[in-house]
């Protein structure tokens, strides 16, 4: 209520008040060469000042409950990316009868691997895992390799035509993967070296020549990186007689780990569940994400009730993730760190 | 000091200051090499040979490859009329991603402020907070979309004391009812709703613009914050005239990159179109066209973006 009093006077020009007003700025900026400013102003500039330093710092109860909203939409929002994993790990523990016991609700009352192993025997999950780490693991080290030479090529060197090549990186990441695949297709299935479909090559080949899967997000991420490092590291390699691969792999290398780590990380989990390329180039791979859709299309499975397949689904689905997870857990500390350490500039 | 400077200037004739320059761009080539031959090789020479197939027919020849037959816009018209479901397919998807890049774009940029914040847990909080980033995408995101024991659980069909999922925290046709009355506008509660209904889908999909914010907020110099303190500016000024401005350059990264990830999504209605029709494996020629016409769609929303954007952002050199 007392701001709100102060507010109005201010806001009601009372004559007697405005002479004040003048006569305190006349006094105030006789000496000066500039022209005062509009005194009503001036006084609603400081008393508006006032009434927020008054009311809108952060301080006491404001504070505290600054703090409450910010731990409740912290932690829902934590919840809720957490919960529909949790539900799936239940899930996968239950037995057929759990799944349709509407008593049961978190903990399951007789508890199975039943799902899992059906799972894991649908899925040929061993073999189909096996094969797709080693697929992400090429492609995600392609990957690396290529988008960091060519973002320090981009983030460090002057040369015609560099803009155009950049614009082209946009560009390969702007049209969609469809675009390209007929003749893409085409290009692998009749290579000149014989039918490189349903092999890892095709894939090994685009990141190797930048066109991998979203390549060009990652060239973007490191030439950012590598204009924010100052160039005085480089200058003093180049003093010291270092060329311009010495002075990349010694100096610039080492300083980016944190983000070659964040870009391996993105490139293999990235790959690992992409169905970009599946249907196209090797639709008989035995690869997590072909054969997991094994659950919902055989016939053993779709001939069983629905929920049993919805726990199927879930099941297939953790199952599938799970080693991106613990990846992902491992990696977090780095991933973490390459947040908090790209504003290198100080 | 100065006296050496000013001998190996007069020293150094011109040539050796050009030479240096030529080395340095015969770097860079050296070093965008891979990208070069990807380009030049691959991908120019596909996206040409993709054009030229949505102008002809294709018939395919065991062992050799496609046959072209040069047809003109007869695929195209196909596409636009005969294909009649694939029109508004793109227009529907295009809409409905309007509000949700906006949703996105704030969602990420409040985040990010949060997440740069001290308080107990933020390494946790980010680390959670990421998951989805690493997790939910490709076919994880097409999983989400299938029914899952997940639906039973939030619809209360399986146990109705348990409130747990985000969708079941709130009963969701009170909320409907409360924000329809409250915004008392049928077009902003619908883009509301929508949004609260979808927050999964936001958070799922709004991962990599927080990470670029964030790593935006990070890179802002201590030293101006500490000078707005000593000056005597509150939180609420800092956010807006250091923060804001500093990281205004990032919005339009995080813009262009939201609508191209949510345009290209695995579980995009239009891209699932084109996936069936390539998936077909009969209509090729048709397929071509179709993804023609949709990456124009794209390129020419991005080109607006972009236009728009561009003026609102305040560059710091």
């Amino acid at each position: 209520m007392k701001n709100e009093d102060t507010m109005n006077v201010s806001q009601s020009p009372a004559e007697k008040k405005e002479n004040k007003i003048l006569k305190f700025l006349k006094s105030k900026f006789t000496f000066h060469f500039k022209k005062p400013r509009n005194p009503i102003k001036a006084l609603k500039e400081v008393d508006w000042k006032r009434w927020k330093r008054k009311n809108l710092n952060l301080n006491g109860l404001g504070r505290f409950a600054y703090i409450i909203l910010r731990f409740i939409i912290v932690f829902g929002i934590c919840f809720t990316i957490i919960y529909p994993y949790i539900v799936k790990g239940i899930v996968s523990f239950m037995s057929t009868n759990d799944i349709v016991d509407s008593t049961v609700m978190f903990i399951p009352r007789e508890g199975s691997t039943y799902f899992i192993e059906k799972a894991v025997v649908t899925m040929e999950y061993w073999t189909a895992m096996l094969n797709t780490a080693l697929l992400s693991l090429a492609a995600a080290g392609c990957t690396l390799i290529v988008s960091t030479m060519v973002g320090y090529g981009f983030a460090r060197f002057k040369f015609i035509g560099k803009n155009l090549l950049f614009f082209m990186v946009i560009l390969t990441l702007i049209i969609p993967a469809q675009t390209i695949m007929i003749p893409l297709y085409s290009r692998f299935k009749w290579f000149f070296l014989g039918d490189l479909t349903n092999t890892f090559w095709p894939i090994v080949i685009l990141a190797l020549t930048g066109l991998g899967l979203k390549n060009g997000l990652y060239i973007y991420m490191m030439r950012q990186f590598f204009r924010g490092m100052p160039k005085e590291l480089e200058m003093s390699a180049y003093i010291d007689g270092a060329g311009h691969f010495r002075t990349f792999f010694s100096i610039m290398l080492p300083n980016a780990s944190n983000m070659m780590i964040t870009i391996f990380l993105f490139a293999f989990t990235w790959q690992w569940t992409d169905t970009t390329y599946n249907t196209m180039l090797f639709p008989k791979l035995k690869i997590l994400t072909n054969t997991v859709l094994n659950v919902t299309k055989t016939a053993e499975n779709v001939a069983v009730d629905t929920t049993q397949q919805q726990a199927l689904a879930d099941t297939a689905s953790l199952l599938l993730i799970l080693p991106l997870l613990l990846v992902f857990l491992v990696a977090q500390k780095y991933f973490i760190q390459s947040i908090e350490r790209s504003g290198l500039v100080e | 000091m100065s006296i050496q400077a000013k001998q190996t200037k007069e020293k150094a004739p011109k040539r050796a200051v050009l030479s240096l320059e030529r080395k340095n761009s015969f770097f860079g080539y050296i070093f965008t090499l891979p990208i070069i031959i990807g380009l030049a090789v691959i991908y120019l020479p596909i996206l040409i040979q993709s054009l030229v197939y949505s102008f002809s027919k294709i018939t395919i020849v065991p062992k050799q490859g496609y046959l072209t037959e040069f047809l003109g816009f007869q695929n195209y018209y196909n596409a636009l009329y005969v294909e009649e479901g694939f029109l508004r397919t793109v227009i529907e998807s295009t809409i409905a991603l309007l509000p949700q890049i906006f949703v996105i774009i704030i969602f990420a940029f409040f985040m990010a402020n949060i997440l740069n914040q001290e308080f107990k847990g933020r390494t946790i909080a980010r680390v959670i907070f990421f998951i989805p980033v690493v997790v939910s995408t490709g076919i994880m995101a097409q999983f989400e979309n299938m029914n899952s024991m997940l639906d039973l659980y939030s619809s209360g069909e399986k146990m109705e004391m348990v409130g747990g999922a985000a969708s079941a925290l709130v009963d969701y046709t009170q909320l409907q009812e409360i924000i329809t009355s409250a915004l008392n506008n049928p077009n902003m509660s619908s883009i509301v709703l929508g949004a609260i209904s979808g927050l999964y889908g936001i958070i799922t999909s709004s991962g990599v613009q927080m990470l670029v914010f964030l790593s935006g907020l990070q890179g802002i110099s201590i030293n101006m914050y500490e000078a707005a303190k000593v000056e005597g500016a509150t939180g609420w000024e800092v956010f807006w005239k250091i923060s804001f401005p500093m990281i205004s350059p990032l919005i339009l990264v995080n813009l262009i990159y939201t609508v191209i990830d949510l345009f290209l999504k695995a579980d995009n209605e239009a891209i699932n179109f084109i996936n069936n029709k390539l998936a077909d494996g009969s209509q090729l020629e048709l397929a071509s066209a179709l993804s023609w016409i949709y990456t124009l769609v794209i390129l020419l929303f991005v080109g607006i973006v972009w236009m728009l954007v561009k003026k609102l952002i305040v560059y710091q050199d």
